[in-house]
């Protein structure tokens, strides 16, 4: 389990102080019960298998309450950084946290030099051109190529990735083998799927975009483009 | 200037004269050789009453006939062209109205002008009919002699008259508000005194502000044909350059900066590295930092943008299928929103780095500390 400040959007384990022994669970609680939430990660002994029928089956909400019941589940609080990153915007925050681990456990992973701001993480197979200022928080996969006067803040830019020269980058996902185009802005969560391609001189503010799609205009407002 | 037999120019208008009008007219006056003056009307008198007030000053020194051009327009001016049709057409005492082929929903947005098909007189005129009657337009451009102010004297004792009739303080200010189109063509109509001169060359109202980088656009097209030397080439160490785009020769620009097309650079103008300018118009002193993208823009003087800002705006271009179809004036809101439209920064305006400023405009003299989307910013 771990700490969060918003429970309610999430599984929340009832478990007992001294032992850790689980009570029950409740599921997106309306009024607070407990901070503590099911963190995703589990030990089990190979018993458990008896337990579940051959059919689709839910751990947590068919498995997880009646083993709680019988007093046989434990909870470990986590120490350190956790985050969920279902979600896009999650899945920065997360990257940010794990960027911040980073800088404290192993800081000679991290990439420093000019142009270089905060916790930033480069494959040493990727290209970075001249005056570009790259970070806080960003990571450069394998084989990309950051061209130019590129601007990148709070990103996760995936691996055989291409940002052409002058573009500005804030909070983005940058999928696999993305070719983004000279003189682009990207900013709010904008995701690329794998082999997106941005024209030059574009907008893109919250856009989705599938994979495989070219975009030739400018998306003033966050949506989904498929 | 290059109109043969041209004496003098005269500015007439309602606004306060001021240092930099004052500095125009000394710029213009040495370069065209011609004397020019600005004169101030007491009050907004209309279209025709500013030169029926000021008539004297324009017949002093025995003009024989004069030009009146109205400034929101954007033309070949084909005055010479002018000259010669009123010498074949009409006589010495005709007026000549310039007028151009719109398609029939924009018509009845300009004056409207029915002519005969042999000698182009000009047989009906309505201003902005609310039914179709002519795709011919009105221009704003015109070739009158003297006579002019007969007719024009004729309306104004006519308005006289009938404010007589009340009783208000102000009447004799108003009887001096002359419409030159609803009073004095519509009644010159049909008279054999008022002729149509149609040109094909290019023309458009310029009545919003971001009209203007349309009309630059039909100016520069215009140099590339008769003027090619004024407009920037690619070069060496220079600027890329694409389309049509002027550089004023006191500019100076990284040689990485994309320009064009359509981009008008004015007087010591600075362009950064990897800087972008597309449809946009930058005025004297302004400052584009490095890698920033400003398309569709009118950047007022001395502004600055900073580093890897975005500063856009959206064009309200005429249709490009139809070739007679002219620049919509758009309302600036619509459905309670900002319509969107070209991006204006007035002068002095600080834009700061890393934002994003579409569909804006900027009063002068704000310094901006965010990004900015379909505002109006006082």
């Amino acid at each position: 389990v771990t700490r969060v400040e918003e429970p309610a959007k999430y599984g929340v384990v009832v478990c007992e102080a001294d032992t850790g022994r689980i009570c029950r669970f409740v599921e997106k609680p309306r009024v607070f019960v407990s901070n503590k939430i099911n963190a995703g990660l589990y030990i089990f002994n190979p018993g458990i298998l008896q337990r579940i029928q051959l059919r689709p089956t839910s751990i947590e909400k068919e498995i997880f309450p009646a083993m709680a019941q019988e007093g046989q589940l434990y909870a470990m609080e986590l120490q350190g950084f956790w985050m969920d990153i279902g979600q896009p915007k999650d899945f920065l925050t997360g990257m940010c946290m794990y960027l911040q681990s980073l800088r404290a456990q192993h800081p000679e992973k991290l990439h420093s030099g000019p142009g270089v701001v905060g916790n930033v993480l480069v494959d040493p197979s990727a290209k970075i051109g001249a005056n570009c200022v790259i970070g806080p928080n960003v990571t450069i996969g394998a084989g990309v190529v950051v061209e130019d006067g590129v601007r990148i803040k709070r990103c996760t830019v995936l691996e055989g990735a291409c940002i052409r020269s002058h573009s500005w980058l804030e909070s983005c996902i940058v999928g696999w083998s993305c070719s983004v185009g000279q003189w682009v802005r990207m900013e709010n969560v904008t995701v690329l799927g794998e082999d997106v391609i941005v024209n030059d001189e574009l907008y893109l503010n919250g856009a989705n975009v599938l994979p495989h799609k070219s975009i030739a205009e400018s998306v003033p407002e966050p949506r989904i483009i498929m | 200037s290059q109109v043969p037999g041209m004496k003098e120019i005269l500015l007439m208008g309602f606004y306060q004269p001021h240092e930099a009008l004052s500095r125009f007219l000394v710029s213009a006056q040495q370069e065209f050789k011609i004397p020019i003056r600005y004169l101030q009307e007491y009050a907004a008198l209309g279209t025709g009453g500013g030169i029926y007030h000021f008539r004297d000053q324009i017949l002093s020194g025995g003009a024989e006939a004069f030009f009146v051009l109205n400034a929101d327009v954007c033309s070949e001016f084909p005055l010479q062209e002018m000259l010669e049709f009123r010498q074949q057409h009409g006589d010495v005492h005709s007026f000549v109205i310039l007028g151009t082929t719109a398609n029939r929903t924009q018509a009845l947005n300009y004056g409207c002008i029915v002519a005969n098909a042999d000698t182009q007189e000009v047989q009906h005129y309505v201003e902005k009919p609310s039914t179709f009657v002519s795709e011919i337009i009105n221009c704003g451009i015109y070739l009158f002699t003297p006579a002019i102010f007969q007719h024009i004297g004729e309306v104004f004792q006519r308005n006289q008259q009938e404010l007589a009739l009340e009783e208000s303080s102000n009447g004799w200010q108003r009887a001096e508000v002359i419409r030159l189109e609803q009073d004095v063509f519509t009644a010159l109509a049909g008279s054999r005194k008022l002729y149509v001169y149609k040109t094909d060359g290019f023309w458009s109202q310029i009545k919003s502000a971001g009209s203007a980088i349309y009309a630059s656009r039909l100016y520069l097209n215009q140099y590339s044909k008769s003027h090619p030397e004024r407009l920037a080439e690619n070069k060496p160490g220079g600027p890329v350059i694409r389309g049509n785009v002027y550089i004023h020769p006191t500019a100076s620009i990284d040689s990485t900066a994309v320009l064009g097309p359509n981009v008008s650079i004015g007087e010591g103008v600075t362009v950064g590295a990897g800087v972008r300018v597309r449809e946009s118009i930058v005025l004297h002193g302004a400052s584009l930092h490095d890698h920033t993208c400003v398309l569709n823009t009118i950047v007022g003087w001395d502004s600055t943008i900073g580093r890897w800002a975005r500063v856009e705006g959206t064009p309200s271009d005429p249709n490009p299928n139809d070739p007679y179809a002219k620049i919509d004036s758009e309302t600036l809101f619509r459905d309670g929103r900002l319509t969107p439209s070209i991006t204006i920064l007035g002068c002095s305006v600080t834009i700061p780095a890393e934002v994003v400023i579409l569909n804006s405009i900027v009063l002068p003299h704000k310094e901006l500390s965010r990004s900015y989307k379909n505002q109006i910013i006082l």
